[in-house]
Protein backbone atom coordinates (compact mmCIF):
# COMPACT_ATOMS: atom_id res chain seq x y z
CA UNK A 1 0.00 0.00 0.00
CA UNK A 2 1.24 3.50 -0.88
CA UNK A 3 2.62 5.32 1.84
CA UNK A 4 2.53 9.26 2.28
CA UNK A 5 5.16 11.37 2.00
CA UNK A 6 4.56 13.02 5.30
CA UNK A 7 3.48 9.54 7.10
CA UNK A 8 6.62 7.60 6.01
CA UNK A 9 9.84 7.07 8.01
CA UNK A 10 12.40 9.36 6.97
CA UNK A 11 16.44 8.28 5.78
CA UNK A 12 18.78 10.93 7.78
CA UNK A 13 20.61 11.70 4.58
CA UNK A 14 18.75 12.29 0.64
CA UNK A 15 21.27 11.06 -2.22
CA UNK A 16 20.28 12.70 -5.91
CA UNK A 17 22.13 10.51 -8.59
CA UNK A 18 21.73 12.04 -12.57
CA UNK A 19 21.17 8.42 -13.52
CA UNK A 20 21.40 9.52 -17.18
CA UNK A 21 22.61 5.92 -18.50
CA UNK A 22 23.42 7.29 -21.75
CA UNK A 23 27.02 7.01 -20.61
CA UNK A 24 28.49 4.48 -18.17
CA UNK A 25 29.14 7.67 -16.20
CA UNK A 26 25.61 8.36 -16.01
CA UNK A 27 24.73 4.81 -14.92
CA UNK A 28 27.04 4.35 -12.62
CA UNK A 29 25.54 7.33 -10.37
CA UNK A 30 22.44 4.88 -9.80
CA UNK A 31 24.40 2.21 -9.17
CA UNK A 32 26.89 3.85 -6.80
CA UNK A 33 23.95 5.69 -4.53
CA UNK A 34 22.26 2.11 -4.28
CA UNK A 35 24.95 0.12 -3.40
CA UNK A 36 25.45 2.90 -0.74
CA UNK A 37 21.67 2.86 0.50
CA UNK A 38 22.65 -0.81 0.71
CA UNK A 39 25.77 -0.49 2.72
CA UNK A 40 24.39 2.77 4.90
CA UNK A 41 21.33 1.18 5.61
CA UNK A 42 17.59 3.03 4.71
CA UNK A 43 17.87 4.41 8.01
CA UNK A 44 20.30 6.36 7.28
CA UNK A 45 20.01 6.77 2.98
CA UNK A 46 17.21 7.00 1.14
CA UNK A 47 17.19 8.29 -2.75
CA UNK A 48 15.45 11.46 -4.17
CA UNK A 49 14.00 11.59 -7.68
CA UNK A 50 15.91 14.14 -9.21
CA UNK A 51 12.64 13.62 -12.04
CA UNK A 52 10.37 14.34 -9.59
CA UNK A 53 12.15 17.65 -8.24
CA UNK A 54 12.68 18.66 -11.57
CA UNK A 55 8.79 18.37 -12.24
CA UNK A 56 7.89 20.52 -9.61
CA UNK A 57 5.88 17.64 -7.45
CA UNK A 58 5.65 19.30 -4.12
CA UNK A 59 5.06 16.39 -1.88
CA UNK A 60 8.94 15.29 -3.47
CA UNK A 61 10.61 18.72 -2.82
CA UNK A 62 8.86 19.29 0.89
CA UNK A 63 10.57 15.50 1.60
CA UNK A 64 13.75 15.68 0.45
CA UNK A 65 13.92 19.41 1.85
CA UNK A 66 12.67 18.45 5.35
CA UNK A 67 15.46 15.46 5.48
CA UNK A 68 19.22 16.22 7.97
CA UNK A 69 21.21 16.34 4.31
CA UNK A 70 21.12 16.21 0.96
CA UNK A 71 23.82 14.82 -1.36
CA UNK A 72 23.68 15.42 -5.30
CA UNK A 73 25.85 12.69 -7.35
CA UNK A 74 26.60 13.87 -11.22
CA UNK A 75 28.69 11.00 -13.51
CA UNK A 76 30.27 13.84 -15.70
CA UNK A 77 31.34 17.48 -16.05
CA UNK A 78 28.26 18.34 -17.49
CA UNK A 79 27.05 18.28 -13.99
CA UNK A 80 23.12 17.62 -15.32
CA UNK A 81 21.90 16.77 -11.53
CA UNK A 82 23.59 20.05 -10.17
CA UNK A 83 22.01 22.30 -12.71
CA UNK A 84 18.48 20.95 -11.97
CA UNK A 85 18.67 21.00 -8.49
CA UNK A 86 20.13 24.55 -8.79
CA UNK A 87 17.22 25.37 -11.13
CA UNK A 88 14.59 24.50 -8.40
CA UNK A 89 16.02 25.84 -5.53
CA UNK A 90 16.57 22.92 -3.70
CA UNK A 91 19.11 22.57 -0.61
CA UNK A 92 22.79 20.61 -1.39
CA UNK A 93 24.92 19.97 1.26
CA UNK A 94 27.37 17.25 -0.40
CA UNK A 95 28.32 16.98 -4.16
CA UNK A 96 30.42 14.36 -5.74
CA UNK A 97 31.32 14.56 -9.78
CA UNK A 98 32.50 11.29 -10.63
CA UNK A 99 34.26 12.79 -13.59
CA UNK A 100 36.03 15.85 -11.67
CA UNK A 101 36.39 14.60 -8.17
CA UNK A 102 37.61 10.78 -8.95
CA UNK A 103 38.73 10.88 -13.30
CA UNK A 104 36.17 8.53 -14.01
CA UNK A 105 35.80 8.43 -17.43
CA UNK A 106 32.69 8.69 -19.35
CA UNK A 107 32.42 5.47 -21.93
CA UNK A 108 29.20 6.39 -24.47
CA UNK A 109 26.79 7.34 -25.76
CA UNK A 110 24.66 4.39 -24.94
CA UNK A 111 27.41 2.09 -23.17
CA UNK A 112 25.73 2.40 -19.69
CA UNK A 113 27.38 -0.82 -18.50
CA UNK A 114 30.93 -0.25 -19.44
CA UNK A 115 31.90 1.34 -16.42
CA UNK A 116 34.71 -1.49 -14.35
CA UNK A 117 34.15 -2.60 -10.89
CA UNK A 118 37.05 -1.00 -9.70
CA UNK A 119 35.57 2.25 -10.53
CA UNK A 120 32.49 1.29 -8.79
CA UNK A 121 34.26 0.46 -5.32
CA UNK A 122 35.62 4.00 -5.98
CA UNK A 123 32.60 6.11 -6.35
CA UNK A 124 31.20 4.06 -3.48
CA UNK A 125 34.02 5.22 -1.00
CA UNK A 126 34.03 8.59 -2.40
CA UNK A 127 30.14 9.26 -1.82
CA UNK A 128 30.36 7.59 2.21
CA UNK A 129 33.40 9.75 2.20
CA UNK A 130 31.36 12.64 1.80
CA UNK A 131 28.79 11.98 3.72
CA UNK A 132 31.28 11.63 6.79
CA UNK A 133 32.62 14.87 5.35
CA UNK A 134 28.95 16.39 5.36
CA UNK A 135 28.23 15.13 9.17
CA UNK A 136 31.64 16.79 9.85
CA UNK A 137 30.69 20.13 8.95
CA UNK A 138 33.24 19.95 6.06
CA UNK A 139 31.41 19.59 3.22
CA UNK A 140 30.42 20.81 -0.09
CA UNK B 1 32.63 10.52 -25.71
CA UNK B 2 33.47 8.10 -28.99
CA UNK B 3 31.84 8.13 -32.55
CA UNK B 4 28.52 7.42 -31.60
CA UNK B 5 26.22 4.48 -33.73
CA UNK B 6 22.73 5.42 -32.98
CA UNK B 7 20.35 2.88 -31.73
CA UNK B 8 17.12 2.31 -33.92
CA UNK B 9 15.25 3.09 -30.72
CA UNK B 10 15.80 5.29 -27.89
CA UNK B 11 14.47 4.92 -24.03
CA UNK B 12 13.75 7.69 -21.67
CA UNK B 13 13.15 6.29 -18.27
CA UNK B 14 12.56 8.02 -15.14
CA UNK B 15 14.78 6.54 -13.11
CA UNK B 16 13.38 7.40 -9.91
CA UNK B 17 15.34 6.02 -7.30
CA UNK B 18 12.72 7.59 -4.73
CA UNK B 19 10.49 4.54 -5.10
CA UNK B 20 10.11 1.00 -6.12
CA UNK B 21 8.17 1.88 -9.73
CA UNK B 22 10.75 4.54 -10.34
CA UNK B 23 14.11 1.92 -9.57
CA UNK B 24 11.97 -0.56 -11.85
CA UNK B 25 12.18 1.91 -14.97
CA UNK B 26 15.68 1.68 -14.70
CA UNK B 27 16.13 -1.58 -14.47
CA UNK B 28 13.93 -3.25 -16.70
CA UNK B 29 15.55 -0.61 -19.45
CA UNK B 30 18.86 -2.23 -18.82
CA UNK B 31 17.78 -5.32 -19.05
CA UNK B 32 15.87 -4.55 -22.53
CA UNK B 33 19.12 -3.44 -23.94
CA UNK B 34 20.99 -6.53 -22.58
CA UNK B 35 17.72 -8.23 -24.48
CA UNK B 36 17.35 -6.79 -27.60
CA UNK B 37 21.09 -4.93 -27.88
CA UNK B 38 22.43 -1.62 -28.53
CA UNK B 39 21.94 -1.15 -32.35
CA UNK B 40 18.47 -1.70 -31.63
CA UNK B 41 17.62 0.11 -27.97
CA UNK B 42 19.79 2.76 -26.29
CA UNK B 43 18.69 4.40 -23.18
CA UNK B 44 19.20 7.90 -23.51
CA UNK B 45 20.03 10.37 -20.73
CA UNK B 46 16.89 12.67 -18.94
CA UNK B 47 18.87 15.30 -17.10
CA UNK B 48 20.93 16.04 -20.36
CA UNK B 49 17.97 16.58 -22.43
CA UNK B 50 16.47 18.77 -19.80
CA UNK B 51 20.07 20.73 -19.41
CA UNK B 52 20.02 20.80 -23.44
CA UNK B 53 23.54 19.51 -23.31
CA UNK B 54 24.20 20.21 -27.23
CA UNK B 55 25.67 16.60 -27.89
CA UNK B 56 23.07 14.41 -26.22
CA UNK B 57 20.11 16.34 -27.61
CA UNK B 58 21.48 16.48 -31.34
CA UNK B 59 21.86 12.63 -31.40
CA UNK B 60 18.63 12.18 -29.72
CA UNK B 61 17.13 13.95 -32.72
CA UNK B 62 18.61 11.33 -34.65
CA UNK B 63 16.56 8.70 -33.34
CA UNK B 64 14.25 7.03 -35.33
CA UNK B 65 12.05 6.10 -32.73
CA UNK B 66 11.64 7.37 -29.24
CA UNK B 67 9.37 5.76 -26.15
CA UNK B 68 9.21 6.90 -22.88
CA UNK B 69 8.59 4.98 -19.50
CA UNK B 70 7.41 6.89 -16.69
CA UNK B 71 6.57 4.91 -13.15
CA UNK B 72 3.96 6.61 -11.50
CA UNK B 73 0.63 8.93 -12.48
CA UNK B 74 3.09 11.74 -12.34
CA UNK B 75 4.53 11.38 -15.68
CA UNK B 76 7.74 13.38 -14.31
CA UNK B 77 9.73 11.89 -17.51
CA UNK B 78 7.04 12.42 -20.14
CA UNK B 79 6.07 16.03 -18.91
CA UNK B 80 9.60 16.96 -19.03
CA UNK B 81 10.27 15.79 -22.11
CA UNK B 82 7.54 17.69 -23.24
CA UNK B 83 8.94 20.53 -21.55
CA UNK B 84 11.85 20.48 -23.89
CA UNK B 85 9.59 19.60 -27.15
CA UNK B 86 10.25 15.78 -27.37
CA UNK B 87 7.10 13.72 -27.69
CA UNK B 88 7.32 9.80 -27.43
CA UNK B 89 6.49 7.85 -30.31
CA UNK B 90 5.69 4.95 -27.86
CA UNK B 91 4.56 5.52 -24.18
CA UNK B 92 4.41 3.40 -20.79
CA UNK B 93 3.60 3.70 -17.18
CA UNK B 94 3.96 1.14 -15.10
CA UNK B 95 1.82 2.20 -12.52
CA UNK B 96 -1.14 2.79 -15.93
CA UNK B 97 -0.61 0.13 -17.80
CA UNK B 98 0.69 -2.68 -15.69
CA UNK B 99 -0.86 -1.79 -12.36
CA UNK B 100 2.34 -1.85 -10.98
CA UNK B 101 1.93 0.19 -7.19
CA UNK B 102 4.17 2.78 -6.10
CA UNK B 103 5.03 2.32 -2.30
CA UNK B 104 7.19 5.46 -2.06
CA UNK B 105 8.78 7.53 -0.75
CA UNK B 106 12.36 5.74 -0.33
CA UNK B 107 11.29 2.57 -1.27
CA UNK B 108 13.72 2.39 -3.68
CA UNK B 109 14.60 -1.16 -3.33
CA UNK B 110 10.73 -3.28 -3.27
CA UNK B 111 11.30 -4.62 -6.30
CA UNK B 112 11.88 -7.92 -7.76
CA UNK B 113 13.45 -9.43 -10.45
CA UNK B 114 10.14 -10.80 -11.75
CA UNK B 115 9.00 -7.53 -11.78
CA UNK B 116 12.10 -6.36 -13.52
CA UNK B 117 11.67 -8.73 -16.20
CA UNK B 118 8.01 -8.15 -16.44
CA UNK B 119 8.41 -4.52 -17.14
CA UNK B 120 11.12 -4.98 -19.48
CA UNK B 121 8.92 -7.99 -21.65
CA UNK B 122 6.00 -4.83 -21.58
CA UNK B 123 8.70 -2.42 -23.00
CA UNK B 124 9.72 -5.13 -25.09
CA UNK B 125 6.34 -5.72 -26.59
CA UNK B 126 5.94 -2.22 -27.29
CA UNK B 127 8.80 -1.77 -29.24
CA UNK B 128 8.53 -4.90 -31.30
CA UNK B 129 4.26 -3.29 -31.62
CA UNK B 130 2.50 -6.13 -29.52
CA UNK B 131 1.26 -4.41 -26.63
CA UNK B 132 -1.63 -1.63 -26.75
CA UNK B 133 -0.14 0.85 -24.49
CA UNK B 134 1.45 2.66 -27.60
CA UNK B 135 0.52 6.43 -27.78
CA UNK B 136 1.97 7.50 -31.25
CA UNK B 137 3.20 10.84 -32.48
CA UNK B 138 4.31 13.30 -35.38
CA UNK B 139 8.08 12.74 -35.19
CA UNK B 140 8.53 16.13 -36.01
CA UNK B 141 7.29 17.46 -32.68
CA UNK B 142 10.53 15.10 -31.29
CA UNK B 143 13.61 17.73 -32.27
CA UNK B 144 14.61 19.41 -28.81
CA UNK B 145 14.00 23.38 -29.11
Amino acid sequence: MSQDHEESEKPRIGIFYCGGAMSSAGELTAVTAFDVMQRLGPKEVGMGCIAALAAGVPKHFRTMQSLEKVLVIDGCPNACARRLMEKTGARMDGYVNLGKDLGIKKIGPFKPLAFSQEDRERAVEAVIAKIREMDAGKAE
Amino acid sequence: MEKATLPQVGLFVCFSGGSNSGSLTGMAALEVVRRLGGERVGICSLPALLNQVPRQSALVSKIEKIVIVDGCHNQCARQLLASVGIEPDLYLNLEEHLEIGKNGPFTSLEYTDSQVQAVADAIVSLIQGGAATASTSDNSKRSPS
